[in-house]
């Protein structure tokens, strides 16, 4: 009975399978105790007709179980091979001397559920293949036992009953070790995979802030602009959809605060607008050399078609205020509308123009407004020469 | 020549601060730096600087913890990688002037110094926007009577103008303000935070029985 190549996985799997059989430990010493107090009974109620090896083999099974929970508390490695077949050939022992020891009438189990616990250490420690065998095994010596002693005849069911009951018991518990030591291995691959994660985010987006502050290669700083923007917004999507989720990196003594100031502004569907949002503002950024400033007050309520004319709608102001402005920077900030909706507004601080003498189509185009009319939207600009620009876009 | 600013740098990348401490030109002098927050607070009681550049994020409590300290002794500017963070506001809450991103421009960061050291609150719009989702909160949580917080009609307005990005000129105009006085009502919101977070934590110790 070699110990099978899945034990050898990770810490956390063999934490488990080490709990696991610790309480297995501790259930032989409550099925032992139980088993020694009914012999004892037994013994002086002379049920128990030849005492002295049933005692015998209680105490052999007390030493062996000592030694089998020491062995795991310490990892022992031959608890898996050796151990199991001590257990399944002291198991099939407890159930053959138990037919011997007592008188006819027989009206308790010697050392009580120990073999069943002997049967659901080799299950846990070896497998379930190996735990279905070693049940089979004992059931049969137990029956063989039987045979020996002569009172098969009338016992026929109970003896393959308890054969087939060993035999299950083995397996299942194999099965359910199995099941939880690939759980806990999984959950904390996740576990150690999304602080991985959350680490190398902090250092690249340092990494990336370092390059835009200190490069003068504007190719560079515009790339790493670029990549800035998608692994924001990878994160932003990244952490609605594990939600409720963590911060980047805990912060001492601001934890019971924290989390509760994001959650008044709506969470509605916004996820569709920013992410449209960043995606046109990265393109538009880049082509045009202007630094576009988002700020996101609250996303309101846009979604689907919506939020996707929205944020078309925002790329051609930034454009047109980037082309015509001669603003370095452009602010586009979003918030809610009340009672429902989202609106953007698009900000420079150029040079600004006479709105009432530029033919409708050259401040805004008819595609921006006709795009945010058919969703139930509209446009607004307030220029004058000097001040600047702000154009308003809206969905409901 | 003009005195130079006392600036104290905390941040823990010593790449972070070797930038820093280049980026902030011939006004500043870096007279300390700090890799986590009890030695920057340490640093800034035995320097007595005009001016903080804290980390968000540092061993030891990061930069709420410095701004607690020491916040009320001189301005601290919080730093942070990310514009969206809400820490920014407990930082805020507990007493810095303001916060800049990592990647602002290096005039950014001087103009921002400059102005900081000056008593002036570094005031952005991403931090109006914060603002005014914070504020949003306060009202609907119910915890706001009216004795605490609430904004004025101007103020909200002024918030709003600047979460758009306008400048404090900008503003000005189109509320016929004058650039102070929007200053001045930026400075109020800041405060009126400061005020309805302690009022909220003293809120919260008295319901769970802390006093």
């Amino acid at each position: 009975m070699a110990p099978v190549g899945t034990m050898s996985s990770t810490t956390t799997a063999s934490a488990v399978q080490r709990r696991m059989e610790l309480g297995l430990g501790a259930l032989r010493a409550v099925t032992l105790t139980w088993g020694v107090v009914v012999a004892a009974i037994d013994a002086s109620s002379g049920v128990l007709d030849t005492p002295v090896p049933a005692f015998a083999l209680l105490a052999v099974l007390i030493v062996w179980s000592g030694v089998w929970t020491v062995a795991v508390g310490r990892r022992d490695r031959w608890v898996a091979g050796p151990g199991a077949m001590i257990d399944i050939a002291l198991a099939t022992t407890t159930l053959a001397v138990d037919q011997f020891v007592h008188d006819s009438t027989r009206p308790q189990s010697l050392a009580s559920a120990w073999p069943l616990v002997a049967v659901l250490a080799t299950g846990v420690a070896v497998g379930p293949g190996w735990g279905l065998a070693g049940g089979v095994v004992v059931g049969l010596g137990g029956t063989v036992a039987a045979a020996i002693d002569g009172d098969v005849a009338g016992r026929v069911t109970a003896l393959t009953g308890a054969t087939v009951l060993y035999a299950a018991a083995g397996w299942v518990a194999g099965w359910v070790a199995q099941q939880l030591r690939t759980t806990a291995q999984v959950a904390a691959a996740a576990e150690a995979r999304a602080e991985v994660a959350a680490t190398l985010h902090d250092g690249v987006l340092q990494t990336l802030a370092v390059v835009q502050r200190r490069s003068d290669d504007p190719t560079l700083v515009a790339l790493a602009r670029d990549q800035d923007v998608e692994l924001r917004s990878y994160l932003r999507d990244a952490g609605r959809r594990r939600r409720p989720g963590r911060s980047q990196r805990a912060l001492p003594g601001s934890a019971g605060e924290r989390s509760r100031i994001a959650e008044g502004t709506g969470e509605g569907t916004g996820t569709d607008l920013l992410v449209a949002l960043d995606t046109v503002l990265a393109r538009v950024g880049s082509r045009h050399d202007v630094a576009v400033q988002l700020v996101v007050i609250d996303p309101g309520t846009a979604g689907g078609a919506g939020a996707e004319a929205l944020a078309a709608a925002t790329g051609e102001a930034v454009t047109n205020a980037a082309k015509h402005s001669g603003a370095r920077t452009v602010w586009v900030s979003v918030d809610r509308r009340d009672p429902s909706g989202t609106e953007i507004v698009v900000h420079d601080e150029g040079t600004g123009f006479d709105p009432t003498a530029t033919p409708e189509g050259d401040g805004l185009t008819r595609s921006v407004r006709g795009r945010l009319g058919g969703v139930g939207g509209g446009a607004a600009v307030r220029s004058s020469p000097g001040s600047g620009c702000d154009v308003t876009l809206w969905v409901r | 020549m003009e005195e130079l600013i006392r600036v104290v740098v905390a941040d823990d990348h010593p790449i972070w601060r070797s930038g820093i401490r280049s980026d902030l030109g011939d006004r500043v002098e870096v007279v300390g730096e700090a890799s986590d927050a009890p030695e920057a607070v340490a640093v800034v009681r035995e320097r007595r600087p005009d001016l903080v550049l804290c980390d968000l994020h540092m061993p030891g409590g990061g930069g709420i913890a410095v701004a607690t300290a020491v916040g009320a002794q001189c301005p601290v500017v919080i730093l942070t990688v990310s514009e969206s963070e809400r820490d920014v506001l407990d930082a805020v809450a507990a007493g810095a002037v303001g916060y800049l991103v990592k990647s602002a421009r290096p005039e950014e960061l001087r103009a921002a110094v400059l102005r900081a050291a000056g008593g002036e609150p570094v005031f952005s719009p991403q931090l109006a926007a914060l603002l005014i989702g914070e504020y949003r909160r306060l009202a609907t949580s119910g915890t706001n009577d009216t004795d605490t917080l609430p904004l004025t009609e101007r103020e909200r307005e002024v918030l709003a103008h600047v979460a758009r990005g306008g400048s404090y000129k900008a503003v000005g105009e189109a509320l016929f303000i004058s650039p102070k006085t929007v200053e001045n009502h930026v400075r109020n919101t800041m405060a009126k935070l400061h005020v309805s977070r302690r009022h909220e934590l003293i809120r919260w110790a008295v319901d769970h029985g802390i006093t």
